[in-house]
Order: C-alpha cells, then structure tokens, then sequence
C-alpha cells in the first residue's frame, strides 16, 4: 500500500466534500440563544456519554473480579501443588486441558456479563482487568485466543515459574497495557490455520526485576516459544509465550 | 498554549458577546472535523451546537494544556462517537448519493491523483463502512495532518491506540480502494 497515494486520496475525497449546511449565522444564533436561556447540555471534554457507562462498568467489573478471584485462587492453588519434577520450561509453559477449561469459564463469565462486550482481559496472578469494548459490535464474532506469558526462574532444583501473565483478546485487537512510565501493547493476528502473528510491547515485573520484551514472531498454537533470557549475578529468568484458541 | 485574542478574551470574560466571535472563530473547522465523522449534516450541526454549548458553560474546566480548538474537537468527537452508538447508524453511500463535486481540476497534479466522481463515491463508500473510530483517526492524520499527540487527545485514547487505529483504516482502505492506489 502506498501510504502517500492513500492520504492524498483522502484529502482529495475532503475537498471534494461539499455538506449542504445550513447557514452558519442561524447555527450560531440558535448557539447563543441556547447559552442565554440557560439550556443545560453535555458534560465537556472528559468522554461525557461514558460517565454513566464507566460507572456501570466499574460495578460490574469489582463484581467480576470478586466472582472470578475466587477462580483464581483455587486455580492457583492447584497449580501450586502439582509436581514438576525434572520438566523444562518449554514443557511447563504448555496449558493444560483444566486450565483452559478455566481459561474459558473465565472468559465467557466476563463476556456475558459485558453483553460480549470485551476487548480484552489480562489475568496476572490475583490482579485482573477487563477492557470492555468500545466497538458497537464487541468482539464476539471473532475467535478468542490466550496468550500466556510465563516467567521461570531457575532455582537449585531446577525452573520454578515465578510469574504467569493470561491475556485473552481476539485476533487484530489491540490490548494495551497501562504502566507508570510508559504504555505497553500486544497485537495478534491470524497468520495461518494454526499460526498466530504476535508483535509485542510490555515490561514485566519480577522479584523487583523489569523484564522488557519487544518481539514481533509468528507462532504456532501450543507451542510454547522462548522470547528472553537473563541471566546476571544473582538470578536466572527465562520468558515463555504459549498462544491457544479459546 | 498561544490561544487567538478572542479565546483570551473570552476565557477572561465568560460572557455571550465574548463567545460570539470564538463561534465565528471555530464553527467551519468543528463542522469539517464533525461531518467527517458522522457523514451527515444534520448531525453534524446538532453535535457542533451541543459541542460549543458545552464548550460555554464549562470553560472553567478548560485549563489550557491543550489549544483550545483541540479541546473543542475532543468535546465534538465525543458527542460524534456517542450520537453514532445510541443511533447504532450506518452510514450508506453510494457513488450517486454523493455530494456533488467541486472542480477538482485545480488540486491537480502529477502526484496528486484528480479524482472524479465516480472515484469519490468509492472513497466515500470505503470510508463510510470504516469504524466511526477508525474514521476519525485516519482523518484526523492523513487530511488535518494532525501531530499524534493532538489527535490521540481528541479521540481520548493513548497514542499506541490511534497508531493502532490508524494502522487497521489504512488496511481497509487499501482493500476497499485497491484498484486506486496501485
């Protein structure tokens, strides 16, 4: 695509407008009558129209943590006490039947009570956030992945996952990750049956470490892929990303 | 931020004669910027009326860390996006539905495609069937020109997101008016 050729076509399709509007004197006097009987109207510049909306939003949103949090401590729970005995990284980042299952119950839970209505969701130990959707149509159409991100540290006894990031999205989304300093991102996108085209932003948070992963790859669906090491005096991490269909 | 005499003085004032000119000052640029969202007239001119009125009852809580037109286009894209939900419109266009043309003769040059009729409508289908989001973003940058961080404070997202949206428009654009851009 040339992106020049493309805008310049745009900007000729806008010259080329031609609004039949009415007079701008009569919008302007029916504007200043407005103002001097008083009539209320909108509230300014801070999205308004979703003032309502964020407030019903937040509610539903604490009532879905407190609901789903409670899934989550059992799940971790669970995870804790299974055995991994001499398993390599690759083998300990592949998602497990139950925990999709749980990754599902999650997700529809959400979804429903956003009317399917959600952008996307990141699961990180007990925190969660929901991005409801801004698109009239939510995202329901499309197909559903996990991308997990998993951090392993190795330890005398071998690699001990230390830190288990869940996003779920839908393939083109965008899912954006809010941070003090800067904003991370993640984007997906269908490249194939059974390849999932990632490109990614984000710095995680271990043990007092900031691990930042910029990466772009295609990847294939449980498959876990190795996207960071380090290593320095102390400590040893390992980064893992697994993508599954919901 | 530099804002003209009549935003001064109205900022200082707050009274109907000091809103005047600033209406005088913003109503075509706010109608552009509005009609290129919603495609539609009437709308357009009840947004800008709703958006300005806004703009005067609640110009205290203006506090200058943007121009002042931004803040007024972030006020009308606001009320854009919320008139095009509750309505759940879409937009239809087709090339004879369009607004007659000026003589694009004169914007013409060698790098420039002319773009005639029948070319218009297919842009303004292609743009019509675009996210009322998505919209914005690509008019707001490649027509307005706009810096990224203006634009993304005028559609209240963080800038990875317009990137984002502006990255998704030109896609669709490009499959919609393929043939064009070849």
């Amino acid at each position: 695509m040339n992106k020049n050729q493309l805008d310049n076509i745009l900007k000729d399709w806008d010259k080329n407008l031609k609004p039949e509007f009415q007079d701008a004197s009569a919008l302007k006097k029916k504007i200043l009558s407005d103002i001097r009987t008083g009539r209320k109207t909108i509230s300014p510049e801070n999205d308004y129209f979703f003032i309502r909306k964020t407030l019903v939003y937040n509610l539903a949103a604490a009532a879905a943590v407190f609901i789903i949090a409670i899934g989550v401590f059992i799940l971790n729970f669970k995870s804790s006490k299974s055995g991994h005995g001499a398993m390599t990284p690759a083998m300990l980042a592949l998602i497990s039947k139950e925990e999709m299952s749980d990754v599902k119950k999650i997700a529809n839970e959400v979804c429903s009570l956003f009317n399917d209505k959600v952008d996307w969701i990141i699961r990180s130990g007990d925190k969660m956030e929901i991005k409801p959707s801004e698109s009239p149509n939510g995202s329901s159409s499309k197909s559903r992945i996990l991308v997990r991100q998993t951090v392993f540290r190795k330890t005398a006894k071998g690699w001990e996952k230390v830190h288990i990031a869940d996003i779920i999205t839908t393939t083109d989304q965008q899912v954006v990750f809010k941070d003090d300093s800067k904003d991370g991102y993640l984007w997906t996108h269908q490249a194939g049956d059974n390849v999932i085209a990632l490109e990614g932003q984000m710095d995680i948070k271990v043990d007092g470490e900031t691990i930042n992963l910029d990466y772009s790859c295609g990847q294939d669906t449980e498959t876990p892929v190795m996207l960071k090491t380090i290593k320095n005096s102390n400590s040893e991490y390992i980064v893992y990303q697994t993508v599954n269909r919901i | 931020m530099q804002e003209s005499a009549t935003v001064e003085t109205f900022l200082k004032e707050r009274t109907p004669e000091a809103f005047s000119p600033v209406i005088d000052e913003h109503i075509g640029m706010l109608r552009s910027f509005v009609y290129r969202i919603v495609l539609n007239e009437h709308d357009t001119d009840d947004i800008v009326q709703e958006s300005l009125l806004a703009a005067y009852t609640s110009a205290d809580s203006f506090k200058g860390n943007s121009k002042f037109s931004t803040w007024l286009c972030r006020i009308a894209a606001n009320r854009s996006f919320s008139i095009l939900r509750k309505g759940r419109r879409t937009i239809v266009t087709d090339g004879e539905d369009c607004p007659e043309m000026k003589d694009a003769s004169t914007s013409h040059t060698p790098d420039r495609p002319m773009i005639g009729n029948e070319t218009h409508g297919q842009v303004m289908t292609a743009i019509s069937a675009l996210p009322e989001h998505l919209r914005a973003a690509i008019t707001l940058i490649a027509i307005d020109e706009k810096d990224p961080d203006e634009a993304a404070y005028i559609l209240g997202c963080p800038k990875a997101t317009l990137y984002w949206r502006i990255h998704k428009a030109r896609k669709l654009l490009a499959k919609d008016l393929g043939e064009l851009i070849r």
